[in-house]
């Protein structure tokens, strides 16, 4: 391993060399057949044993596919998706890449191999479940191989002493070397850090900071030079800065991308190409600079693009977006729709003024919506027990129930909530068993504490239904009114559903309506499966920052 | 798989407890002390001392009330001791439950260090009504077999399990001599309750048999009981006095919801053998009513002031 250079000196270097690249590719003979774009994506949440999930790896990799095949000029049946799968499934994949492109190879064609791997990496190895997969042999593989052209970038952690802090999820250090192999020819590897810094994930973002700002930059963030076209100098040099700066304050600290290559000027470095497809986002050349961001319906910023004099364009796939610029002293908001194969223009017109409090986004241009976040709720329902009349008048009866509720909103990733509940029911049964003559009437309680793990949708909405599972912890007691008989109690856990809707009123305050159906096993004078079904009422308080 | 066997044991393992509609069923099928104590209407009048002259005149304090009392307390003394132990096993679920029968138990004996007690019962026969048998049993710490310290039987009503009729029995011979027990209550051989609770008035009877050889020669003894719904009743029991001609006396007592009874002892033994004595009081627990049919006997008052008992 070579030493390491300071970061800033790294990025230089890069640049330097890339340029440099790009001179000799364009000096260079051209080649005589034309460009096949191959992709290898992988991303594994999982990374065995000594590690914990991942939240968003395998959404990267998702992202990273769209984006290659939107602009990259990667046909589907030349990229290969590979999610949660083990390290023979990628051997076996990436044999099949490579014999592809040999067979391209010989039919002239120049063949280029993007291969992103997003996941854990330790101990040496790229860590895909309980598999594993030597990091050198990846890397003596990519530098053999066939491909005239072959980009890899791996967005990697290694550890599972990982340190959860308020929006932020630590990474280990990303241990792929930057060093280059000079043997090797063709050959540039992207990392998501330096072999000494841990490699970060956002609950904010929904992804790790460096994939999202390279997809960010290659759907034209990146594009400095205005051509259109975001070259791999352009990508890697978008992703560093921001990286970098999103990381800064972190509680792991700043997370700097390093490189390595040895290259020959086998050909083209464009990654993406954003005018070609004219599908997104054209910020025209009379429109005010500054940095525009555009934020999905999930309140996810997709990309942001710093404009100066020059026209920009923004490879956004279809669908609607706000736009946000930001003022000193207020901001100027508006919506776009991007329609399939078309290229919409932003018109500043349309754009209005927003105070800062109104932000779609605020600080760094991420969601809040999406932060991790707690709620706490009152709730009131009903409980009804799926008990057909017996001849001994039923087991349970069915009770009112008031409680609360606390959630961690995003906890598993967006969208997915982790709540704590109790409530206490309580009401009146009788035992109307024929043998006992006289109903033995009673007072009947009920305590419940469960938990469950919930999906929200549209969370920025109005609107935002939910639904999951849910472990249930009854506690039921009795007390008969005839002293003659001892009071009674039953608990049980039991497994359930939950389903409801949620209505905004302002920014913090909601109206729940939710209904759970359980299952209920009894087993004390018999084995019986049973259930029951809650229908209730919440008010909720989400502490959003 | 392994996951969704390890849910199987989390949700078993999570599940349990005593909420049963069935032992609802058990537990009335066990005697209790209120169903079968006697209860003799009392008020505050009836604290003052009894004391009387030699003789006994209409206006006096009843004697034959107090008789009654002492002997409905002994009554219900002696159903507390035998069914008290039932009652405080009921008021908490049974330890383990079989389709047909229900244990609490085996627990510590509090009174008897070194033994431990359990309570059975079972349902022996459905048909034509549902019969119960059940058990309290005991045992010293360590050993296997359960001595019967209490047995008895009941037979529900064709309408409810809560009435019915049954018999208790205390086999003081079978356990005399392995637990111990008060030298007084050695001298029995056995007691034995039977009881109806699905008729009106109910009834009970309390028999004592004595162990040959015992010190007061006796050879059996015992209480019956009557209790209405609307409060009246009646107490049989015997009495032993030191005087020669009267020396044991047979009494029935009856009274109605207002406290008024009558008494009439029969000489069991004794010179003055089927002789009686009858003893009316009234309300205040005073006599309105005396007369000896024995030799010198005395008489006070009208027999016309005496309740009617007719149907007690």
């Amino acid at each position: 391993m070579s030493p390491a250079l300071p970061a800033s000196w790294s990025l230089r270097l890069a640049l330097a060399w890339l340029a440099t690249f790009a001179l000799q590719a364009q000096t260079a003979p051209a080649p005589s057949g034309p460009q096949r774009r191959f992709a290898l994506i992988i991303g594994n949440d999982q990374g065995g044993e000594g590690t914990r999930p991942l939240l968003y790896a395998a959404d990267d990799a998702r992202r990273m596919h769209e984006v290659l095949l939107r602009l990259g000029g990667t046909t589907p049946d030349d990229a290969m998706l590979l999610i949660n799968d083990s390290s023979d499934d990628v051997l076996t994949a990436l044999a099949e890449v490579e014999r592809r492109i040999r067979d391209a190879r010989q039919r002239g064609e120049r063949t280029t191999l993007f291969f992103y791997y997003s996941g854990h990496a330790k101990d040496g190895a790229l860590r895909l479940g309980s598999t594993k997969l030597p990091m050198e042999s990846v890397k003596a593989r990519l530098a053999q191989g066939p491909a005239d052209m072959r980009v890899a970038v791996f967005d990697a952690c290694r550890s599972g002493a990982l340190t959860r802090t308020k929006g932020v999820r630590k990474a280990p250090a990303f241990e792929v070397e930057t060093d280059a192999t000079r043997a090797a020819k063709g050959l540039v590897i992207l990392t998501s850090s330096a072999s000494d810094e841990d490699s970060q994930e956002s609950d904010a973002i929904g992804a790790s900071y460096f994939s999202y700002h390279l997809v960010s930059g290659l759907l034209g963030s990146a594009d400095q030079s205005g051509d259109g076209r975001v070259s791999l100098a352009e990508a890697y040099a978008y992703a560093y800065e921001r990286t970098v700066a999103a990381t800064a304050d972190s509680a792991a600290g700043p997370q700097h991308p390093t490189f390595s290559f040895d290259l020959a000027g086998n050909g083209d470095l464009v990654l993406t190409d954003v005018v070609q497809r004219r599908e997104g986002l054209r910020i025209p050349v009379e429109a005010p600079a500054g940095t525009y961001f555009l934020i999905d319906r999930r309140g996810v910023v997709v990309a942001e693009i710093t404009k100066s004099e020059a026209e920009r364009t923004i490879a956004l796939a279809p669908g609607t977006y706000t736009v946000k610029r930001r003022l000193p002293d207020r901001l100027r908001v508006g919506e776009v729709k991007i329609v399939d194969g078309q290229l919409s223009t932003l018109d500043e017109a349309q754009l209005k003024n927003a105070r800062f409090s109104d932000d779609p986004v605020k600080g760094t241009g991420l969601s809040t919506v999406y932060a991790r976040h707690w709620s706490i709720s009152a709730t009131g329902q009903y409980q009804a027990i799926f008990d057909a009349p017996t001849t001994r008048g039923g087991i349970f009866p069915s009770a009112p129930l008031v409680g609360g509720e606390a959630t961690v909103h995003n906890f598993f990733g967006r969208g997915f909530a982790w709540s704590f509940d109790g409530q206490y029911g309580w009401s009146t049964g009788a035992v109307a068993s024929a043998r006992l003559g006289t109903p033995a009437t009673y007072r009947y309680s009920l305590i419940t504490v469960g938990t469950s793990l919930l999906y929200e949708w549209n969370q920025e909405g109005s609107w935002v239904p939910f639904a999951g599972a849910r472990l249930n912890l009854s506690l039921m007691s009795r007390e008969f009114d005839d002293a003659l008989f001892p009071r009674q109690g039953f608990t049980t856990m039991s497994p359930g559903v939950v389903l409801g809707l949620k209505y905004r009123i302002g920014r913090s305050f909601g109206l729940v309506a939710r209904g759970r159906v359980h299952y209920l096993l009894y087993n004390v004078d018999e084995t019986k499966n049973l259930g029951f079904a809650e229908v209730g009422l919440l008010v909720s308080y989400e502490f959003r920052d | 798989m392994r996951s969704s066997t390890l849910l199987s044991v989390l949700l078993f393992t999570a599940c349990g407890g005593t909420w049963s509609n069935r032992d609802l069923e058990f537990a009335a099928a066990l005697p209790s002390r209120a169903e079968l104590s006697s209860k003799l209407p009392t008020s505050a009048s009836s604290a003052q001392p009894l004391t009387r002259r030699d003789g006994l005149n209409a206006g006096d304090p009843s004697q034959a009330y107090a008789d009654t009392k002492k002997a409905v307390t002994d009554f219900n003394g002696l159903l507390d001791f035998f069914l008290g132990v039932v009652d405080s096993v009921r008021s908490v679920s049974p330890t383990s439950r079989s389709g047909d029968s229900r244990t609490w138990g085996p627990f510590a004996a509090k009174d008897a260090p070194g033994f431990q007690f359990q309570v059975t019962i079972a349902l022996v026969s459905s048909d034509p009504q549902e019969t119960f048998g059940w058990k309290l049993q005991a045992r010293k710490l360590g050993e296997q077999a359960w001595l019967d310290v209490v047995r008895g039987t009941f037979q529900a009503s064709a309408e409810t399990v809560r009435k019915g009729m049954g018999q208790i029995e205390v086999p003081v011979k079978e356990f005399r001599d392995q637990l111990k027990i008060d030298p007084a209550f050695a001298q029995l051989d056995s007691i034995v309750i039977g009881y109806v609770t699905n008729a009106n008035p109910k009834l009970s009877t309390m028999t004592f048999t004595f162990a040959a050889g015992n010190p007061g020669g006796f050879s059996s003894a015992g209480y019956a009981s009557r209790q209405a719904d609307d409060g009246s009743g009646a107490m049989g029991f015997s009495l032993k006095t030191l005087d020669p001609n009267t020396s044991r006396l047979d009494i029935v007592s009856r009274w109605r919801t207002t406290g008024a009874g009558v008494a009439i002892a029969t000489v069991a033994e004794g010179n003055y053998r089927g002789a009686t004595r009858i003893e009316c009081w009234d309300t205040s627990f005073k006599v309105v009513f005396f007369k000896e049919t024995w030799p010198g006997g005395q008489e006070s008052g009208v027999q016309s002031a005496c309740v009617s008992i007719e149907g007690l």
